[in-house]
This record gives structure tokens, sequence and C-alpha cells, in this order.
């Protein structure tokens, strides 16, 4: 006897007794068996899979039900059985539908007139385990699909000939305000103002990535999005193969705001230099005056008919000092960072 | 040797205090103030003399021509020989006292007001 979790549940959809019962001789002598479930037509089999989610291991199907049959039998059930491995079960050797049907997703073809245990056994096994494979496989690719459609940063596959976008991504569409179906419709110079330097510089950039294996981060460009509004990207991209095509994948970074940060920041710190300067040079000269005549005063150098004058003099540089002191406030004052949304 | 003292601000009040420091001293009566160094500038081409030693006070911040633009128009005018450059200005800022050093005419930089000690500083440096 094989132990319980080498064994599975199988689903056998198959409206003659007859056939049903000679299938569970075969699956009784293959010891795979850990529990066997029986579906009499199409309808069946669909409240079957709904009520054993996730506990089917895999489904023997007949091809011709009361109900349904041939390729709309295969096509509906899948809809149900999602991951699980099919292997049809059919009276007639028909070689044609045979390979068709494999291309649709079914797992193995058998005819019942040549079955035994020995060819089922083997199918199952095999069955199961490539089936194991396969949805690990769709599941790895799924992740990476899901990294690049959900990144939160724009993204977006072109065609390095024709330079037609291939793919773009929920940022990217959130973020350039066309839906999927227009950017696949569009080239990436669609997204580029027309200037000749714009122009040349997306070109000099193409020129770089028809060298394979590179990673590059290509500076900063200017897009439109498809309000008309500029934007500064930064852009990173890679060289793969998409689909058979020479592709290119790009990630973009929007700057405006950053830029527009800087820009704000170096105004203000212009404005800065300027009230240091303005420290240095005037809030000082009438304080030095002030410090030269309080000096002079006190060590009684001046005699007593300049002294009315002197008095005047600190009196003014007082208030030439006061006047300045408010000027720096207000100046300082003025800085704001303007940051306008353009 | 005759010295001439010329004192360039354009703070009436500073060239004021400045003179009344250099009444005492071995300068007294050779001052000749200019409130801009456009002023002074025409005085040192029309005047300047090789046999006389020069004495020049000098500020930056001023309307017409600053401190620094003076200097750029005397290098060819005056030699280092008998032209004693002092700069006298508000300002303490780094900038402008490391610039000063780097000119061959300035002699030493002193910020306002000017005392006692700076103009031992002067004297020190005529004798020399």
């Amino acid at each position: 006897m094989k132990k319980a979790e080498d064994r599975y549940n199988i689903l056998i959809v198959e409206d003659n007794p007859g056939d049903y019962v000679l299938v569970e001789d075969f699956l009784e002598e293959t010891n795979l068996v850990r529990k066997l479930h029986w579906a009499e037509s199409f309808t069946h089999a669909k409240t079957q899979l709904s009520e054993k989610e996730g506990d089917i291991d895999i489904i023997l199907l007949d091809l011709s039900l009361p109900d349904k049959d041939g390729e709309e039998l295969i096509r509906e059930i899948q809809l149900y059985s999602k991951n699980i491995p099919i292997i049809i079960l059919t009276g007639y050797p028909d070689a044609d539908f045979a390979i068709k049907s494999l291309a649709w997703g079914v797992s193995d073809y058998l005819v019942k007139d040549v079955l035994n245990s020995t060819v089922l056994s083997k199918s199952i096994l095999y069955n199961i385990e490539r089936n194991k494979i396969l949805v690990n496989l769709r599941k790895s690719e799924q992740r990476y699909s899901d990294l690049f459609h959900f990144s939160p940063l724009p993204m977006w596959v072109f065609d390095r000939e024709t330079l037609k976008f291939l793919d773009v991504n929920d940022a990217a569409i959130e973020h350039y305000g066309y839906s999927y179906e227009e950017f696949l419709q569009m080239d990436i110079t669609q997204i580029r103002p027309k200037e000749e330097k714009e122009m040349e510089s997306l070109n000099k950039s193409l020129e770089i990535v028809k060298k394979p294996h590179h990673n590059l981060f290509h500076g900063e460009f200017c897009h439109i999005k498809k309000n008309g509004q500029k934007i500064t990207v930064e852009i990173r991209s890679n060289s793969f193969n998409y689909k058979g095509r020479p592709a290119e994948i790009i990630l973009v970074n929007d700057v405006t705001d950053r830029n527009r940060h800087i820009e704000a920041i170096e105004i203000q710190n212009e404005k800065l230099k300027d009230i240091a300067w303005t420290q240095s040079h005037v809030v000082r000269a009438p304080l030095a005056r002030l410090m030269g005549l309080v000096k002079l005063l006190g060590e009684g150098r001046i005699e007593e008919s300049q002294k009315r004058n002197f008095y005047e003099f600190i009196q003014h540089s007082a208030e030439e000092l006061d006047g300045i002191i408010k000027g720096v406030v207000d100046q300082s004052q003025q800085i704001k960072i303007n940051i306008d949304k353009k | 040797m005759n010295i001439k003292t010329l004192i360039i601000d354009d703070d009436d009040i500073s060239v004021m205090l400045t003179d009344i420091l250099f009444e005492d001293s071995p300068f007294a009566n050779t001052t000749i103030s200019f409130s801009d160094g456009v002023f002074a500038l025409e005085y040192l081409k029309a005047e300047y003399c090789d046999d006389n030693k020069y004495i020049i006070i000098l500020d930056i911040n001023m309307p017409k021509m600053d401190g620094w633009e003076f200097l750029q128009h005397i290098k060819d005018i005056v030699s280092p020989s008998n032209t004693l450059v002092f700069m006298l200005s508000s300002s303490t800022d780094k900038l402008d006292i490391e610039k000063a050093a780097t000119i061959e005419l300035v002699k030493d930089y002193f910020s306002k007001p000017l005392t006692e000690e700076h103009l031992d500083k002067i004297i020190e440096c005529t004798n020399n």
C-alpha cells in the first residue's frame, strides 16, 4: 500500500456505468487512489468541482456526455477545473482532435480500447507532477507580471525596431493619462516633445539601446502627458526579449516636482546670500560709525562745541541701523518657497 | 618725501572719524578725502608722483566704483614701493578679508571703526 500522501483524489466524469467500472478497476490496480469521485454529467461534474474545490488532484473526462460534449465540454469544464490537470478518456481515436485538445490545455488523451492500469497509472502520475511544475511556472510568471503591472513607478516595454509600445503598467496609464489601448496604438516618440533637440536626445539614447546587455541610466528627458502637460523624467532601461521581439523595458521617475523644489531652494539660497552680504556691509556700517563716535566721546577728545553735532550723528546712525534691521526682517519674511503647479 | 593720505569712503562720518584719529599722527594735515573710487582715481591719474608716499585708506562698498575696482585701476599707475593700501570696511565677511590678502598693494584689512591699534599698524608699515 502506498502512503496516503502518494495517492490522489480522482474525479471520473463518465455517463456510461460500464466504462466507469472499467476505469475504477484499472485504478484499483494502480494503488494511486485515495478517494474516487464520480460525476455522470457535465452539470454533476460542475457541482462536484465547486463543492470539492482544491480537493481533487486530477480529472478523467469522457468526451461525450448527455448534456455536453467535444470542444465545448473541454472549454467549459476548464472554467471550473482551474489548475486541475484533465486526462481525456474517449472511445474514438481521433488524432487531430487529440492534438487540438492538448493545445486547449488538456494534459493527456487516452483511448479506452487500449487502456490498462499501467497506461493509466503512468498518465496520472506524469500529468499530476508535470502540472505542478506548470502551475508553479505560471505563478512565477504572474509574480513577474505583477511586479511590472503593480509597480508604483510608470514602466513600459517598447519594440526596439518599431518603437511601438508593447506593454504599459497601471502607473504609466495613470501618470500619462492614456488608456492601455491608446498606448498600444502609439510609439514612444509620441510622448516626447517634437522639438529637434528632444528628438536628437531620443535618437542618441536609442543608439545606446541597440547595444545588447546594458542596464542604463539615460538621464533626464522631457515627456508630454495626454493633457499636454510637460514633465521632466529620469529614465532607466534594460533590453530583453518580449514575446519574440527585441524590446526595451523602461522605468520612469517623474522628477518635475523634485526639480521645482531644488530650483526654489536655490532661489532661496541666493536671497540668503544677499542677506548675509547686507549684514556684513550695510548693517555694520552705521554700527561701526556708532562705535567710532562713542569711543571718541568717551576719550574726551571732542570739544564742547562739537559735542552737539556728535549726538546728532549718533542719533542718525542709530536710526539708520534701525531701518536696516527692519529691512532685513522684511526681506527674510519674503522668502517663501513658491512651487506653483504649472 | 611727501606723504599723501587718501581716505576713500562714501560715508562722511567714517571719513571724519578717520580724520580725527589722524590729527594726532604723523599723517596730520596730509589727508585728502574722496567720496568715491572714481574721484580718487582721477586725482591719482592727474597728480601721482613717484617721489611721494601714498597711504590709501580704502572702503569697499561705494556707489560708483567700489574698492576692488579702484584697486584694479590703480595697478598700472602706482607702484607698491611707495603706495600702501589699507582696506577699511564695515564688512567682517571672510571672503572680503581673503580677497584683500591676494592683492599686492593691500597691506592690511581693518574692520570699521578705525582704532588706535589700526593706526599703529599703518605707522609701522609706513616706516618699514
